[in-house]
């Protein structure tokens, strides 16, 4: 009988052994799966989302800041009105951001000339859509002032309009020539015209409305025809390569008018700070941008 | 019988004890397991109400909503920004079929960006919803008024933020909007009007 209650007594404490195992598994797997789903969690950063609000907020303050500067030509801006205003918008934004406990501030920074790269920035995105999915375009012009800021033939930039396929429907293409502006304006498969702006020009190429320099062109640039009846898009090719300015409006397939256009780029630096972390971000903004 | 057999038979007893031993400790393995995983497994992912998963998802959800209707393009008002001017300072609830004024003396009903995702994305999955415009009155002090209201939200509640800005132009006649709204105009001198934090609330019933 004492061999049997030998036994006995191991099995039950190699049981409870086992027992006891399982619960500091149990304990420990549990303890995993709850640390990696609280780690999933931080993946939810509302950080980007309150600075994507901040972005949001001060290129709009901006847009109405020049809105309220220009006396009636787009080449005169009152720098101290747009400073005023976007002072007063700092102030304000500091407070509303102040109830829950971040720093906010915002230096405008001055008005420069724009590229016709994607952010109007000389290091901007190079090829780039203006709009796309149009129907109808009403007015369309592009300024080049200064011929010598316009890349020779090798880096010629253009103005590509595609249809949904990807199709080239109309183009035109401008190069510095010896201080002059030439220009060529092709079709789907064919050259349609070409022109030149000279040095004395004033560089102002109105596409809808067929002028150079508020002068009839000849042929026209065709560019209504060669659209109608497409869905089309209106892009930059080699858009670091000239500064200018552009102006474009109509209706989208959907439509819904657009109307923007770009005189001026500025480039306001935004703070936003917390206990912990600081966020600086410094954001182009093209002045005038979309029209109201 | 030979002795050999003899001798086995006389020990089926422990035989018969060491599978009832077995048997046994068996069971309070099971025993264990069992109530280990019972105590143990309440994770973020168990379904509750009450868990930090359900509010990352109505924190996302509401985040995505907000940053649909502030999108503007081509110059257009963002959706969020004309729901705003078009905001008429009443308090709107959901009634189950509409958003209606809570002005018993005036029943008009709400018809606006907000209140059609609002009837696309939180009514069809039983969110619970409040919509707040505040701003910060010129002594500094936060001013808060319901756009909709449907109760007090529960502990487990997200709030998701978006500021607009706005500008003399968007508001159009200033003396009428403040009429209506009591959102003031922050500064005369400039075009700068004011900024309006949209709050808004969702909880699970």
């Amino acid at each position: 009988m004492k061999k049997f209650d030998d036994s006995a007594q191991l099995l039950l404490i190699a049981g409870f052994a086992v027992g006891v195992g399982i619960v500091v598994l149990t304990v420990m797997l549990n303890n995993v799966i709850y640390a990696s789903n609280i780690a999933s969690e931080s993946s939810i950063d509302t950080s980007r989302y309150d600075i994507a609000n901040a972005i949001q907020m001060t290129t709009e303050a901006c847009e109405d800041a020049y809105q309220y500067s220009i006396n009636g030509s787009h080449s005169n801006v009152d720098n101290g009105t747009f400073r005023q205003y976007i002072e007063t918008y700092t102030e304000k934004a500091s407070e509303n951001y102040g109830v829950t406990g971040l720093t906010f501030s915002c230096q405008p920074g001055n008005l420069s000339k724009a590229y016709f790269t994607h952010n109007g920035l000389v290091d901007g995105e190079d090829n780039w859509t203006i709009v796309k999915n149009i129907n109808t375009t009403d007015s369309f012009a592009i300024s080049i002032p200064n011929t010598s800021l316009l890349s020779n033939e090798s880096n010629k930039v253009m103005i590509k309009v595609t249809n949904t396929s990807g199709n080239t429907l109309w183009s035109m293409e401008l190069y510095n020539s010896s201080g002059n502006i030439n220009i060529t304006v092709s079709g789907q498969s064919s050259t349609i015209g070409n022109y030149q702006i000279t040095t004395s020009g004033a560089g102002e190429i109105n596409i809808t409305g067929d002028e150079i320099d508020n002068s009839d062109v000849s042929p026209d640039f065709d560019f209504s025809n060669r659209t109608a009846g497409h869905d089309y898009s209106i892009n930059i090719i080699n858009g670091s390569h000239v500064v200018g300015t552009y102006s474009i409006s109509g209706n989208l397939s959907t439509g819904q008018p657009f109307s923007q256009a770009r005189y001026w780029v500025v480039e306001p630096t935004i703070s936003i700070s917390s206990r912990e972390i600081t966020v600086n971000r410094t954001v182009p903004v093209s002045l005038p941008g979309g029209i109201k | 019988m030979p002795d050999k057999a003899k001798s086995g038979l006389k020990t089926d007893p422990s035989a018969q004890m060491h599978t009832l031993e077995a048997v046994i400790a068996a069971m309070i393995m099971v025993g264990i397991i069992i109530f280990a995983v019972q105590a143990t497994s309440l994770t973020p992912l168990t379904s509750s109400t009450a868990n930090a998963h359900i509010e990352a998802q109505l924190q996302t959800m509401g985040q995505d909503m907000l940053s649909a209707l502030s999108y503007s393009s081509y110059g257009q008002d963002s959706q969020l920004k004309e729901d705003i001017m078009n905001w008429d300072g009443k308090e709107y609830v959901w009634n189950g079929s509409t958003y209606r004024s809570t002005n018993n003396q005036n029943k008009t009903t709400l018809n606006s960006s907000f209140t059609d995702i609002l009837t696309q994305i939180a009514v069809p999955r039983g969110i619970a919803h409040n919509v707040h415009f505040s701003w910060v009155a010129d002594n500094g002090i936060v001013m808060d008024k319901s756009y909709i209201y449907n109760g007090d939200p529960s502990d487990n509640a997200v709030m998701i933020s978006k500021k607009v800005v706005l500008s003399d132009t968007d508001v159009g006649n200033t003396s009428d909007f403040i009429a209506a709204t009591s959102i003031p105009d922050a500064d005369s001198s400039t075009g700068f009007y004011n900024i309006v934090n949209v709050k808004m609330t969702l909880w699970r019933m």
